[in-house]
């Protein structure tokens, strides 16, 4: 495909009225874009108008932007450097080029003409890697004051590897994802800038995104995008679509001339309507139906319980097998997943659907700093998908697949949220390398990163609104959605409205659990309890002194003596509850800060029978409840139910052993 | 002369095989004692950790996968890596190149599961021990009940049993590494254009396994019985009579492998549709639920022998009817006495 001309696109773009500002932010970065797609070579050839309003207090002597597609530009760049060394998700990768992309600017001028191209840098502001080309820096003929208005224009070529981070080709599926020339973040401190690593995600400014893409015409109708298609029209090249996005931060497309789209528009009291558009694969038409409910369900609840989704549409893109394109969030288009055999009631796509719907508030509306605080929207949107997940559909079975067919064990149910954060349990166990509030891209490796992004952030405000009550916690995170949607909050940002709402106590909490990697471990250490006697020994006064000798069978009514202790095993600290049962039903419980290494309770009344440690399952970042509780009495028949069992599967699986030798049939 | 069918001789062969039962039993007891032994460090570290604990009534009431994920990370000795015996039994194998092929990639080290491994391997030689008792006694006419005969022809076939035995293993665990693991290494599913592009490679790759674990043990059981029959210490005739019985009857030979393959899960299958949630909690309970346990790991074991006892059965009939035999090796005019 020939790209369009590119003198007549300049002028085009360059023509254009400036774009007009959103309803809800004032634009600060805002793209006109015109890009042909060879959907051979699988390149781009793309002139980008680009609006610039320093909204910041400072002024900015340079324009740095994100090249993100150089990640894969040689195996020298960090990130695939830092893939190789485990700090990323991929799967494996290929040498052969086509897993190789690029991104390079070939033209950048000012809108007096100035050609600025040959002051282009590439720059390596995280590890100084000479060889990384994800971020580019020139200087300015001078500075961008505060409040001033900066358009420029870029001539841009890219190509697509072979899908890997959810951006490329695989087959005729096509997914554009950090595909262009984007500007790097602005703020009072200077550009965020950051390379491109293979932990982490983006930070960018609102703007508004007018995107025209010429495409084959085999493509025509099977296009998605963020934003609302406004127009389709045949050109020689092709098919050329255009889509409008306002007031967001980043703008996704994908294309397949497989994809089967449908729509249908949400409706619910009190929170605006919006059309869900479904590019669908087809041989994932079983699930058609599960991907709209998720997508509805996920309108509802996020609506109602932080900020509704402001957004006329969103896109739900099911990518085909195999594109390494699933689970991933754009501004109002996000891409799900789906097996060709999802038995019903699994979770599954449902759950990716959720999730991936979810940072439409906390990625896309919040849209805070990825690279260096990235629980604010993964921790916060595992937290919010399980909530919805939870009250949608409730817990999912136990699936495998055995030989690629699924396997469901309806009777073992997982429960949420503790279930889908074990993740972060088996990495406090075995690492506990990195603070949660410490940059993803800065971590020993990507275990620690997963594990606090997503388990441990989830876990803990789990376990903050079981600490605190569903209402207050709620409070706090409605507030802090509707309070600081489009203004790319902070942590400080979110602890202040924890202590607005909770109070210091509230706040120590999540600092406990974010600003250390120390462990929460309660448990109960010992228990005992035995029946009063009188005294031994001398009693009474004066004369009346005598001696009272043991007696051998107490006399009276029982009463004991009962001592608990109950020990903080972990570092970390979190308020639990302490619970002591006692013959006859009668049950105490009382509240222990959790400060102190241990702490003793004493009673007397009736015979202790068990005490547990946060018997509620509050804190759900212990990374032990098996010590959270202890008996007086022995009972060896759970011990000896399952040993039993064990033992008979061991036996049959010693006669699968024995077929080896013996080659009997007892498979 | 009138050939029997093979249902019939299978119908025989499961009368012999209750014949016995002394044997049988001997071959249980040697499975549970095994099993016993395996699993005592676990039943140990679940008592230790629940016998004083409040999880204690929540695991008499089911399965908590809960209780399970906490335990295996708090006691990761206990159960080991249960994740790469879930991969064999799951087909999983793992991505990338031959590199990853390696022992130590596929098979578990520590805990139970590390142990189940060496006490599999410790129970098919076993197994093949037996095995020879099994087929000196299809081939005798009398004496069959005889435990002491049956100890006899363990000790005579011994080595025969155990070199058939290592061939046996060692040419299923090959078919597994190559056939179905190695086979998976030389594509990368993800290429497909449809997932079940590559679910139907991965059960046609598990089906092409399935066909040469099913021949190597048709030849290797119509070896043991051959044994068993002519009385021969040389298991290079006897594979031979077992190749010749494999290449000259395949459809029948590996359509008995996979009836017996079939009615041997069946126990198994009736147990965890009917017998799975009891929970065996009261003491009374206890004791008819391990007698069930041992009733079903019995008829698994029954089952086996059949199979080796019908496998004797054909290859006796072949040779009564005149049916040429590809081996050369005589079959005796008569079995061993009864001693």
């Amino acid at each position: 495909m020939k790209p369009i001309p590119a003198s007549l696109a300049t002028a085009v773009l360059l023509l254009a009225p400036p774009l007009s500002a959103g309803a809800r932010v004032p634009p600060v970065a805002s793209y006109r874009m015109e890009v042909s797609y060879d959907a051979t070579e699988h390149t781009l050839a793309g002139k980008s108008a680009v609006t610039f309003v320093n909204r910041t207090s400072r002024p900015f002597p340079d324009l740095c932007f994100h090249l993100y597609l150089n990640a894969w530009r040689t195996d020298r760049s960090t990130w695939l450097k830092e893939s190789e060394e485990g700090l990323g998700r991929g799967r494996g990768r290929g040498s052969a080029a086509e897993w190789f992309g690029w991104s390079s600017i070939n033209r950048l001028t000012l809108a007096d003409g100035t050609d600025l191209t040959t002051g282009l840098k590439y720059v390596s502001p995280d590890d100084g890697n000479p060889e990384d080309r994800t971020v580019a820096c020139v200087p300015l003929p001078r500075p961008v004051a505060p409040g001033e208005t900066l358009p420029f224009s870029l001539d841009w070529a890219a190509k697509f590897p072979r899908t890997v981070a959810r951006t490329g080709w695989k087959d005729d599926f096509v997914m554009g994802a950090q595909w262009f020339p984007k500007l790097a973040k602005a703020t009072d401190a200077g550009w965020n800038v950051h390379q491109f690593h293979a932990g982490t995600e983006f930070f960018a400014d609102f703007g508004d995104y007018d995107v025209a893409l010429t495409l084959p015409k085999e493509l025509k109708g099977k296009v998605g995008a963020s934003g609302v298609q406004k127009e389709e029209t045949d050109v020689p090249a092709g098919v050329r679509v255009r889509f409008v996005a306002e007031d967001v931060h980043d703008f996704a497309w994908t294309a397949s001339p497989r994809f089967e789209i449908s729509r249908e528009t949400f409706r619910a009291p009190g929170l605006p309507d919006v059309e869900i558009v479904l590019l669908l694969q087809p041989d994932h038409r079983r699930v058609k139906e599960r991907y709209l409910a998720a997508t509805r369900a996920a309108l509802l609840d996020y609506g109602t319980r932080y900020t509704p989704y402001p957004y006329p549409q969103v896109t739900v893109v099911d990518p085909p097998w195999g594109a390494a394109s699933g689970g991933m969030e754009y501004p109002t288009l996000f891409t799900g997943g789906a097996s060709w055999l999802s038995p019903a009631g699994t979770g599954s796509p449902e759950g990716v659907t959720v999730h991936e719907f979810g940072h439409q508030i906390f990625y896309g509306l919040l849209a805070s700093n990825e690279f260096e605080e990235a629980h604010l929207d993964e921790g916060f949107n595992t937290y919010a998908a399980e909530v919805t997940m939870g009250a949608a559909f409730g817990d999912p079975p136990l699936l495998k697949r055995v030989f690629g067919i699924p396997v469901v064990f309806r009777g073992i149910r997982l429960p949420r949220p503790e279930f889908g954060s074990q993740r972060y349990l088996d990495w406090q166990v075995s690492s506990r390398s990195d603070a949660t509030s410490r940059p993803s891209f800065r971590m020993l490796d990507g275990a620690a990163i997963r594990a606090n992004a997503y388990s441990k952030t989830a876990l803990t405000l789990a376990s903050a609104e079981r600490t605190l009550g569903a209402e207050t916690f709620g409070k706090i995170l409605k507030t802090y959605a509707t309070r600081f949607s489009f203004r790319h909050p902070t942590a400080a940002d979110f602890h202040s409205v924890v202590r607005e709402i909770g109070g210091e106590d509230a706040d120590a909490l999540f600092r406990e659990a974010w600003d250390t990697s120390n462990t929460f471990d309660y448990a109960v250490g010992s228990v005992s309890t035995k029946r009063i006697s009188p005294p031994v020994g001398w009693i009474g006064e004066g004369t009346a002194v005598r001696f009272q000798e043991k007696e051998s069978v107490p006399k009276g009514p029982a009463s004991y003596e009962s001592v608990v202790v109950v020990r903080r095993m972990g570092e970390a600290v979190w308020p639990v509850d302490v619970e002591m049962a006692f013959e006859g039903g009668h049950v105490f419980r009382t509240v222990w800060d959790g400060k102190d290494r241990w702490v003793r309770y004493r009673a007397t009344g009736p015979k202790l029978l068990s005490a547990r440690v946060d018997p509620d399952r509050k804190l759900l970042l212990d990374v032990n409840v098996l010590n959270n509780g202890m008996t007086i009495e022995e009972d060896a028949r759970a011990a000896g139910q399952w040993s039993m069992r064990l033992r008979f599967w061991a036996q049959n699986a010693l006669e699968f052993f024995a077929l080896l030798g013996f080659v009997g049939s007892a498979r | 002369m009138k050939r029997d069918s093979v249902p019939t001789l299978m119908v025989r062969a499961f009368g012999s095989t209750l014949g016995m039962w002394k044997a049988l039993l001997v071959a249980l007891a040697l499975n549970a004692a095994l099993a016993f032994v395996l699993v005592r460090p676990a039943a140990t570290a679940l008592h230790e950790t629940l016998d004083r604990n409040p999880w204690a009534e929540r695991l008499t009431k089911g399965a908590d996968p809960l209780f399970y994920s906490h335990f295996t990370r708090v006691r990761p000795d206990v159960l080991g890596d249960i994740g790469k015996l879930e991969d064999v039994v799951t087909g999983t194998t793992p991505a990338g190149t031959s590199a990853r092929l390696s022992w130590k990639s596929l098979l578990p080290k520590d805990g139970l599961a590390g142990s189940m491994v060496a006490f599999g391997l410790l129970s098919a030689l076993l197994a093949a021990l037996l095995s020879g008792g099994f087929a000196g006694r299809f081939g005798a006419e009398s004496g069959r009940s005889s435990l002491t005969a049956f100890a006899e022809d363990c000790g005579r076939f011994a080595f025969p049993s155990l070199l058939l035995g290592v061939l046996s293993a060692g040419l299923l665990i090959a078919a597994w590494r190559t056939l179905y693991v190695g086979t998976g290494l030389l594509y990368d599913a993800a290429r497909f254009r449809y997932e079940w592009q590559a679910v139907a490679l991965q059960l046609l790759r598990l089906a092409v396994f399935l066909l040469a674990a099913g021949f190597v043990r048709v030849v290797v059981q119509f070896s043991r019985a051959a044994m068993g029959l002519s009385g021969s210490l040389n298991p290079a005739a006897a594979v031979g009579r077992g190749l010749g019985m494999a290449f000259s009857h395949p459809v029948g030979t590996l359509g008995l492998e996979i009836f017996f393959g079939a009615l041997g899960i069946l126990p198994l299958a009736l147990w965890i549709k009917y017998g799975w949630t009891w929970d065996g909690v009261d003491r009374g309970d206890y004791a008819t639920l391990l007698l069930l346990q041992q009733i079903v790991v019995l008829a698994r074991i029954a089952v086996r022998t059949a199979y080796l006892g019908t496998a004797s059965a054909w290859l006796a009939r072949n040779a009564a009817c005149g049916t040429p035999a590809v081996s050369a090796t005589p079959l005796p005019a008569t079995a061993p006495a009864e001693p």
